[in-house]
């Protein structure tokens, strides 16, 4: 049976993956009330899990340092609680290959790399170009359901991933912006929160080499 | 005759751009960074993401022109050099750097130039 998280576990890792996110984001990304992420939000900034940062125009909170340890022990203890780390390691092994292909797609989108190494803007001026990259996307996006299916069996916090990968991967022949976009749930976005969210679960190191 | 550069990359996304040095070892050097800031780190998450809308150039010592911080970098149109090994310790003593995101240089900007 898939384990259900507790709320404040989903709020935490709300911040996390979003990475600054205000708290409406917060409450949004698991379905959680306004009021009751209010509230957490307020007590994981007594306890300095979170901190407030403003960049340009945009306000919002990120985890601290202990935050992120505090977080990763929620996510550990969750894990062995649930006897679902073994499923989750070997859903990470599939999932690092797709994630090749998914960076290498996302790099084509954007550009072309000429044979003497040089980076030329794509302006997604030529269809025929584009059309490939698409293709692998939409092949990733299939691929991604059973890994989605795997992860949610066993905690439901990894629902969506699929849908919503799909979702953007949909909308990208007619807007690009859906392939490796910063402001919307791009294909991109949705994927680097999946990366983000295996990492963190498993309390792997993003600095040690072992891939993008 | 151009100076040797004082860190060298990969070249992730293209341009080039000067800006005081900022390094970030964590979330906790967030709070001082300022926009015009070039930042120089070890690696990134979704949560760094907010530093490059304000950032001028981002220089990373792991990742590659693959890596989900040169996607993120290229989405934001600032100059980015990655897995420049030893950059932090090698940037720590310098004000002011030119970061050289097609070739994949780091130079020093004396502070007549700043």
């Amino acid at each position: 049976m898939t384990h259900v998280s507790r709320s404040s576990l989903l709020a935490l890792h709300a911040i996390r993956l979003g990475g600054f996110v205000d708290t409406q984001a917060v409450a949004d990304r698991y379905g959680m009330p306004v009021a009751l992420a209010e509230s957490l939000v307020r007590d994981f900034r007594e306890s300095g899990w979170i901190s407030r940062f403003r960049f340009g125009a945009d306000a919002g909170w990120s985890l601290t340092e202990s935050g992120r340890v505090e977080n990763e022990r929620l996510l550990a203890d969750e894990l062995s609680q649930c006897g679902a780390k073994a499923l989750m390691e070997d859903v990470y092994r599939m999932f690092l290959p797709l994630n090749a292909r998914l960076v290498q797609a996302c790099t084509a989108w954007q550009l072309t790399i000429l044979p003497d190494g040089s980076m030329q803007d794509n302006d997604h001026g030529d269809a025929q170009r584009d059309r490939p990259i698409l293709a692998e996307l939409e092949s990733l996006a299939h691929e991604l359901i059973p890994l989605t299916i795997q992860l949610t069996e066993r905690l439901a916090r990894f629902s969506g991933y699929d849908t919503r990968f799909a979702a953007a991967v949909s909308l990208a022949a007619d807007n690009p912006e859906m392939v490796t976009g910063t402001k919307n749930d791009s294909a991109h976005r949705v994927w680097f929160e999946l990366h983000e969210d295996l990492i963190a679960t498993l309390g792997i190191d993003r600095a040690l080499p072992s891939g993008p | 005759m151009p100076e040797v550069p004082i860190v060298t990359g990969a070249p992730a996304s293209r341009g080039v751009v000067a800006g005081p040095v900022r390094l970030v070892h964590s979330v906790d050097d967030f709070g001082a960074v300022r926009p015009g800031d070039v930042i120089v780190c070890r690696t990134t998450d979704p949560s760094w993401t907010a530093l490059f809308s304000v950032a001028a150039a981002v220089v990373t010592e792991t990742g590659g022109i693959l890596s989900h911080a040169a996607i993120v970098a290229r989405e934001y149109g600032i100059p980015a050099v990655v897995a420049a090994e030893g950059a932090m310790d090698a940037l720590a003593n310098h004000r002011t750097i030119s970061v050289d995101g097609t070739n994949g240089h780091v130079h020093a900007v004396r502070s007549t130039q700043r």
